[in-house]
């Protein structure tokens, strides 16, 4: 009963802070298809770069969320922008890197090497083996590395609580923190609803950009 | 029943049970009725485990262990039943060279390493390692283009000539059965058409299932795989001199003192010919070989030469029997 | 060197919450990898094949929840505490173990079965001889994922009193006192990249050779 009321009452702050959430992700993730596809493609032709980038995208990748969010902090402080969203937006872009530079790098290494050249045989240019070769066969493994991104985004953004950056953290933390009981069920339940629904939708997402001929198997 | 030291063909289209047969045999699938006996002993009363470390196994390319190099995968079964070091370690050396690989060359390789070619070496390799009077082989050489397969082949039936193990072989191509198989069995639907020697399926091919199977060059493939001796007849006779060609009892006479000298059939000697006719064919050439000697010069016997000796003679009327 | 101030200054205490980290992690980590790894080779047998799939996609499910969300859903049934914190972690962990060991399992190739079985092997020698060291690589990455997703989970548990690097890092972020955030950051990346490189190490040593697919 006193649940009902809790979210009679506070359903507005609910939605706020669940659109916090969603903005954060929202936002950092066209830098970091942008910044980590672009990346992946452009290693993609020299192996030992690429085993560079990886390395260096891996260590990023291990250093826990919430000492992440601390380096964003500390290194912002001197611009004045260590509090609110954007650290919160760069923390998750840097942290979303590693999926994306990964999988557009396998996705392009195991495109069949033959079919390059038959692409090159027929007389496609760079230009036209990238948009009309390589993207299309290799966005499933891409959109897999997205999906990936997202759903650890979920969790990394709670982090956000703590530096005002708003988010859905604030019903665990400040619920934690005061003995909220009603608060962190609310956090709870969200946090696995968007987890568990985003990446549902970004499965049915992937499965619709797969070209037809890749889904025979 | 399937002979000691042959090689026994399954064929059949996809689905006709050659592959299910073969499972029956190592209990890979157990049987609902009938029954197997090796040596009168029903497969049943035998552990599953001991019987199957008792009978070599190959199946298509895929059957390599990835995560261990040639030696590992070779010395799989030796390991099981627990021989010694260095036991293992000289029946690998000896297995390798046996399919004719290198053994510094490949036997630290992991299988992705191998060719087709050789993977598939190392896995008839493998199933023989324990030294199994038996060995079943599901489509060994499947997944391996025409030349190298024609190679492998090849080498299987020298291996096959020296180790003489009774081999259950599975395959869907008819020129593979005919090839390697002294006797082929046919199978449809689950049912067993026809089994019976190579040569004999080929002559009387039982209905129409089998005569489509075997195809319109059945006779000629046999007769190309074919090794002459095995075809040879005996109705000639040696002499060492036309005087000894008396009274026309032979259609062949052949002309051996000491050596291998010619030979005249009843007709040159009707004819009078008094040159030798020279030619021979030897005894693991193939019989095609031998009847294109006997068009060119419009023969129609051929002496069979083993090691110098005369084995016997090529007929051209009986080579495919009445 | 003023970043360096609240960790020279309290050098003693950042040791012994890293030592207090390093023990939450340890401890919750070895249970998920014992217990993941034998769950996830008890519903690979062959006479559980058909609930394999069921628990991939119920352990792919688990793994889109936040860890955050889990750490609070165990404190509501457990209260504050090290074992809250510990269970939380050990639950979370078990996660990608089961998913990996079993996916690592599932993907070996039929044949292999088919060629183990044919020569002999029980189904002892195939566990141990085939299916361990064929899955060995997707084990391994399991244990990997498993571990640096429990070192930063473990310092987010420090606000339901799991103690650990949490606690400065959560206390100088809410502070905003960057030397004190400095001083957690700096030893829980050590961590957790240090072990990541170590299980790297015993992986390359472990794994077969042959089982290496260079990208």
């Amino acid at each position: 009963m006193s649940y009902i009321k809790y979210l009679s009452y506070n359903y507005e702050k609910i939605i706020k802070e669940l659109l916090n959430h969603l903005q954060i992700i929202g936002t950092a993730l066209p830098f970091a298809i942008i910044i980590g596809v672009g990346i992946g493609l452009l290693i993609s032709k020299n192996r030992k770069i690429s085993q560079i980038v990886l390395y260096i995208a891996n260590i990023l990748m291990t250093i826990p969320s919430p000492a992440l969010f601390g380096i964003m902090v500390i290194l912002l402080a001197p611009f004045h922008m260590s509090l609110g969203k954007p650290p919160a937006i760069i923390a998750l872009v840097i942290y979303s890197l590693l999926p994306m530079i990964r999988n557009t790098l396998v996705a392009v290494k195991t495109l069949d090497k033959r079919m390059i050249e038959s692409a090159k045989g027929m007389g496609m240019t760079e230009f036209q083996i990238l948009f009309k070769i390589k993207i299309p066969l290799s966005l499933p493994i891409i959109m897999s590395g997205i999906r990936n991104s997202v759903v650890m985004g979920v969790g990394v953004a709670t982090i956000g609580y703590y530096i005002a950056a708003g988010g859905l953290g604030y019903f665990i933390f400040a619920g934690l923190s005061r003995g909220r009981y009603e608060m962190i069920i609310t956090g709870v339940i969200l946090l696995a609803i968007l987890g568990i629904g985003l990446n549902y939708l970004m499965l049915k997402i992937e499965e619709v950009i797969t070209p037809r001929g890749l889904k025979i198997k | 029943m399937i002979d000691d030291g042959k090689i026994t063909v399954l064929i059949g289209p996809s689905g006709c049970g050659k592959t299910t047969t073969l499972k029956l045999i190592n209990r890979l699938i157990e049987r609902t009725s009938g029954d197997i006996q090796f040596d009168g002993i029903s497969i049943d009363k035998i552990d599953k485990i001991q019987l199957r470390r008792s009978i070599g196994y190959v199946i298509q390319e895929i059957g390599l262990f990835p995560h261990y190099n040639v030696f590992e995968n070779i010395s799989v079964v030796p390991k099981l039943l627990g021989w010694d070091k260095k036991k293992i370690k000289n029946r690998v050396k000896e297995l390798i060279e046996l399919v004719n690989l290198e053994y510094d060359e490949v036997v630290d390789k992991y299988p992705l390493e191998l060719s087709g070619g050789q993977r598939q070496r190392i896995g008839v390799a493998r199933a023989l390692a324990a030294d199994p009077k038996i060995l079943l082989m599901d489509e060994p050489f499947g997944a391996i283009d025409p030349i190298n397969r024609e190679i492998l082949q090849d080498v299987f039936l020298t291996i096959q000539e020296r180790l003489k193990k009774t081999i259950v072989f599975v395959t869907h191509d008819i020129r593979e059965a005919i090839k390697l198989g002294d006797k082929i069995a046919i199978f449809n639907k689950g049912t067993l058409e026809q089994y019976d020697g190579t040569l004999s399926i080929i002559k009387k091919p039982k209905n129409d299932f089998v005569k489509n199977l075997l195809g319109k060059n059945a006779e000629l493939n046999f007769l190309e795989f074919v090794k002459a001796e095995k075809l040879l007849k005996n109705n000639f006779i040696i002499v060492k001199s036309f005087e000894e060609i008396k009274k026309l009892k032979s259609k062949c006479y052949v002309f051996f003192d000491k050596k291998y000298e010619g030979f005249l059939t009843l007709n040159d000697v009707k004819n009078k010919r008094k040159n030798l006719r020279k030619e021979y064919i030897n005894f693991d050439n193939s019989v095609l070989e031998g009847i294109n000697i006997m068009f060119k010069n419009n023969i129609h016997y051929l002496p069979i030469l083993k090691k110098g000796e005369v084995i016997g003679v090529l007929e051209y009327n009986s080579i495919l029997g009445e | 060197m003023y970043i360096f101030s609240y960790m020279f200054s309290n050098f003693d205490m950042v040791i012994q919450r890293t030592l207090e980290h390093l023990f939450i992690f340890f401890l919750s980590w070895f249970l998920s990898s014992a217990i993941g790894i034998f769950i996830g080779i008890y519903i690979t047998r062959e006479k559980r094949k058909k609930y394999t799939n069921l628990a991939l996609s119920i352990t792919g499910i688990t793994q889109s929840i936040p860890s955050v969300a889990v750490i609070a859903l165990i404190f509501l049934f457990m209260g504050i505490g090290k074992i809250t914190a510990i269970t939380a972690l050990f639950l979370y962990g078990l996660v990608p173990i089961i998913f990996n060991t079993t996916s690592g399992i599932v993907s070996i190739n039929s044949n292999i079965y088919e060629v183990a079985k044919g020569m002999g092997m029980s189904e002892r020698d195939i566990l141990y001889k085939i299916e361990i060291p064929i899955a060995l690589p997707a084990i391994f990455s399991g244990l990997r994922n498993s571990a640096v997703i429990n070192i930063a989970t473990a310092t987010v548990a420090s606000v339901i009193g799991g103690g650990g690097l949490g606690v400065i890092i959560f206390t100088g972020l809410s502070h905003y006192n960057a030397p004190m955030i400095f001083a957690g950051v700096v030893p829980v990346s050590i961590l957790a990249v240090g072990v990541d490189a170590f299980l790297g190490a015993l992986e390359k040593k472990y794994v077969s050779k042959g089982l290496i697919n260079e990208i």
